[in-house]
């Protein structure tokens, strides 16, 4: 992260705790950014940016579309900033959005095209190279990589509730579909996950 | 419980999901299978991994620039300047250097292949220190507008004129941060385009304050 020196500039923020002093910078960049103040708002940007590509990344499967994503939820944050009433973190409120936008493009794309990768056929899950075991068949790596190549559909529930925690009757309140399909998707990506990580 | 029954409940074992009783009928099950205990373990592990994913992936390049062209199109009504005629072959020629500053700034090593602006850069800016190239010419492209603007002052309304003096006033102040952030970290990719874009708001508000002087 790339601290903007311009915004420790003033020294008028009350010194608490380094949590307080974040929310504070954070606080002053938000409302600096809502009067219109670009700068700010790419200070926002740069603060929040790992996070939402990294939750785009997972969403998306490919580098390319993440950056796209990542794009577009700053965009609309930018827009929607007016919404923002400093109840919570800035990054808890771009939280949803990012997720939002992730889910939007995959409706939109599955309208536009037809699914390719919905298939549970594991000769999708072939590694483009010779394995590589040095950090173990299950490391983060690997789950990435693995993560990458499944159906859409139970790739953004896996992401939902066993990376970032959602239950399943929020994921189906945010993809519109039943909580008994959730847990069918979820079922459904940690089998092919599995399979694949073992191999 | 047989195994395909432990298996359908697998899920919701490991997740918490399961009342006392079922809870109870799996704990027995899988202590005494061990076909369905590896089948928890190898579970458990992909959720203790998938839990220890980083929070953070940064991608491979900076996306800003991208968020930056895009953010007057999706303004709000009540953030978007008015939509004025009347560019200056001045404010054309002072935007081009802006752009070329930009490419020589970043560096080819921050966009994919080489920057198109790159060869309509000034020589001085293939200087062995673009980074205070660059400086002098956004500082001379700021001065043409700032003289344009004078001519133009009794134009303008107080209010504007004071707004206008308020956010220049406040990008100056951010520059000379940003120049002392450098002076102790030179090569830091963010500090030097915190510079180009601040460079660029300034430009940006002269530029807008002279298309409104001369509506």
């Amino acid at each position: 992260m790339t601290e903007c020196p311009a915004v420790a500039r003033g020294g008028a923020i009350p010194v608490t705790s380094a949590d307080d002093q974040r929310r504070s910078r954070e606080a002053e960049l938000v409302r600096r950014a809502q009067a219109g103040d670009r700068i700010a708002f790419e200070q926002l940007y740069r603060d929040n940016l790992g996070r939402v590509y990294a939750l785009c990344f997972r969403m998306a499967g490919t580098a390319d579309l993440a950056e796209e994503l990542a794009q577009d939820v700053f965009v609309r944050a930018w827009q929607k900033l007016g919404s923002f009433r400093g109840e919570s973190a800035f990054s808890s409120w771009l939280h949803p959005l990012t997720v939002n936008v992730a889910l939007s493009e995959r409706r939109s794309r599955r309208r536009r095209v037809a699914r390719v990768m919905a298939t549970d056929d594991l000769t999708v899950f072939e590694r483009p190279g010779p394995p590589t075991r040095s950090d173990g068949p299950e490391s983060g790596f690997d789950l990435e990589r693995a993560l990458a190549t499944l159906p859409p559909g139970a790739r953004a529930v896996f992401v939902l509730h066993d990376v970032q925690g959602y239950k399943h009757e929020e994921i189906a309140r945010m993809t519109g579909v039943a909580a008994g399909t959730s847990k069918a998707q979820l079922h459904r990506a940690r089998k092919l996950l599995r399979e694949v990580l073992t191999r | 419980m047989t195994c395909d029954e432990a298996r359908d409940l697998m899920d919701d074992y490991v997740d918490g999901a399961l009342d006392e009783a079922a809870f109870q009928e799996m704990e027995l099950h899988v202590a005494g299978c061990a076909e369905c205990r590896a089948e928890e373990r190898a579970l458990r592990a992909l959720l203790a991994h998938a839990a220890a994913l980083p929070r953070e992936i940064l991608p491979s390049r900076d996306l800003w620039a991208g968020i930056d062209a895009r953010l007057d199109e999706g303004r709000p009504m009540w953030r978007r300047p008015r939509m004025l005629a009347g560019w200056g072959a001045g404010l054309a020629a002072a935007a081009g250097v802006v752009l070329a500053l930009s490419a020589a700034l970043h560096g080819p090593a921050r966009s994919r292949g080489a920057s198109p602006f790159t060869a309509l850069a000034p020589a001085a800016l293939r200087s062995e220190d673009p980074v205070a190239s660059a400086e002098r010419e956004y500082a001379r492209a700021a001065a043409e507008l700032m003289a344009a603007l004078e001519q133009q002052r009794d134009r303008l309304p107080p209010e504007a004129l004071a707004s206008v003096e308020k956010d220049l006033r406040s990008i100056d102040a951010a520059l000379q941060d940003v120049r002392r952030a450098l002076a102790t970290d030179p090569e830091n990719p963010g500090l030097n385009h915190l510079l180009t874009s601040t460079h660029q708001r300034k430009v940006e508000v002269l530029q807008h304050v002279l298309k409104l002087s001369r509506t």
